[in-house]
């Protein structure tokens, strides 16, 4: 997995991660929160956007333009498998704000899913319905559990 | 082998603990949450995800 990534932060009390995107833009705080969606299924769905402290307003729509979406998605995706690995019983539900968002989020899927797949299974879903998830094929949202070994 | 449990305060190496400074108050960000709640409503999760997944 490619792990240029940013420094995360997390929130001492809620599954919530920070870091700052740095570009020619600016710095940036971004937000990756963990937002539970089924309590007796342990489903969270993730939500990943700007985050303004000053009026706790996440925006998940914002175009940073810091020229730095790779660094930003790893970063992501680092919050995603900390938080999956401190709560082993979770399941993770995905989806972009936008078409192409969700697009970008398949895209790192795609280019990390032999790794990912050792310990995760992924679904997509596409077509009204759920599947395992295919390379080459485009989802409106993912799911992330898990694999329990047996060893 | 079941994966062990963390802690929440636990993060992996690297990852600094900070303050809470507590949920987003705006009304989009809870919008998010139940667009989420409706997407899985309307297409439930597939039974094989539900159960607990062996490696083989």
């Amino acid at each position: 997995m490619n792990t240029d990534h940013y420094l995360l932060t997390g929130d001492e009390m809620l599954p919530v991660y920070y870091f700052i995107s740095q570009g020619s833009k600016g710095n940036i705080k971004k937000g990756v929160f963990f937002q539970l969606i089924d309590e007796e299924r342990k489903l969270f769905n993730l939500a990943f956007g700007d985050w303004d402290e000053s009026t706790s307003n996440l925006d998940d729509l914002a175009r940073t333009n810091n020229y730095d979406t790779q660094k930003v998605l790893n970063t992501v995706a680092i919050a995603v498998l900390d938080f999956m690995d401190k709560n082993p019983d979770a399941r993770l539900f995905a989806k972009g704000s936008t078409e192409s968002r969700t697009r970008l989020y398949q895209i790192n899927i795609r280019k990390n899913i032999v790794e990912i797949s050792r310990e995760y299974v992924v679904e997509g879903f596409r077509n009204g319905c759920w599947e395992a998830f295919e390379k080459n094929v485009n989802y409106e949202g993912f799911l992330l559990i898990r694999r329990l070994l047996t060893l | 082998m079941k994966a062990s449990k963390k802690t929440h305060n636990e993060f992996s190496p690297g990852i600094q603990v900070v303050k809470s400074i507590g949920v987003p108050t705006n009304p989009f960000f809870e919008k998010k949450r139940l667009d989420a709640i409706r997407f899985i409503q309307k297409n439930p999760l597939p039974e094989r995800f539900l159960k607990q997944i062996s490696q083989d």
